[in-house]
């Protein structure tokens, strides 16, 4: 049964509520080892990590919005593999802040990245180390 | 329209740029000759290998679908470098680009055991580790030697101390 995404998002934020950064490159995660990678956190230029905010989705749900929000928005064709995994209580803990702009709907930014890199590869270590890697398996395949 | 090294028609690692396709062949056919010799060591080509392919992904803009810059060629060849200078001994590391198009290498041991290195351009060296409880970071240049401090590091990850 499909969920209206319209309806959800809440500009309260729960520690605990998943978020879902999705993976469209192979050198973001180790499938060997079954873990994300920290480039997966590294934030591009602008310092917005990109994620969505995916309770109350169901699996297929959550597959469709990373195909509808990331994939089909490059300019490029590209492959969703997966998805990092992470709780708003992890980013809380590396000090950086979550930012609900719902645009798109249940769009979010993770902010607050200092300038320094080597700082900034530190935190996306650790943020790695907390998310849960949730592989893309399409039943065509 | 795709290029002979990556989706990238203007990319070549070899930063060669003006001449023809045969050439740029050649030179890929010597350095891969280079790269595979014995004195290379076999962990290294496997390294090597791995990072062309890598380039074939990561060699136009917004190769992550987040915005990333593609790579970049001076990081790729001071790359090759950084391979070069590393022990034999070493475990092979894994290789990542970051949204910057600068390559990196990781060792990763466990949980929080792991540490990285990325590949600047420039010749600097950005590097970030976790050893269980502890963590840390910092940069340094990458001139004729190799940086005693990033050997150590990666030993550091390694080993359950």
């Amino acid at each position: 049964m499909m969920t209206n995404t319209e309806e959800f998002p809440s500009k309260s934020i729960v520690d605990d509520e998943p978020l879902g950064r999705f993976l469209l490159s192979r050198s973001h995660f180790s499938s060997l080892n079954n873990r994300v990678k920290y480039t997966a956190f590294m934030p591009p230029a602008d310092l917005q990590l990109s994620v969505f905010r995916t309770q109350n989705l169901s699996e297929e749900e959550i597959w469709m919005l990373g195909e509808k929000e990331v994939v089909n928005k490059a300019p490029t064709p590209k492959t969703l593999h997966g998805r990092a995994e992470l709780i708003p209580l992890t980013v809380k803990k590396v000090g950086l802040k979550l930012y609900p702009d719902n645009t798109p709907p249940r769009h979010a930014n993770i902010i607050g990245w200092p300038q320094d890199k080597s700082e900034t590869k530190q935190i996306a270590l650790e943020l790695a180390e907390d998310a849960t890697l949730k592989l893309w398996i399409k039943d065509s395949e | 329209m795709p290029g002979k090294y990556g989706k990238n028609p203007h990319f070549n690692p070899y930063g060669n740029k003006g001449l023809s396709d045969d050439a740029y062949m050649s030179e890929r056919q010597i350095s891969g000759t280079l790269d595979n010799s014995i004195y290379f060591g076999l962990t290294k080509s496997i390294v090597l290998q791995t990072l062309y392919d890598i380039i074939e992904e990561c060699s136009v803009d917004n190769w992550d679908g987040y915005g990333a810059k593609a790579i970049d060629m001076t990081s790729f060849n001071e790359a090759r470098r950084f391979l070069c200078f590393l022990p034999e001994s070493l475990p092979t590391p894994e290789i990542a680009v970051e949204p910057d198009g600068e390559i990196a290498f990781e060792w990763f041991h466990s949980k929080r055991r792991v540490f990285s290195v990325s590949i600047g351009g420039t010749g600097e060296l950005a590097y970030a580790g976790l050893f269980g409880i502890n963590k840390m970071h910092g940069t340094e240049f990458f001139g004729e030697k190799f940086p005693k401090i990033i050997l150590n590091n990666i030993h550091r990850v390694l080993n359950d101390d």
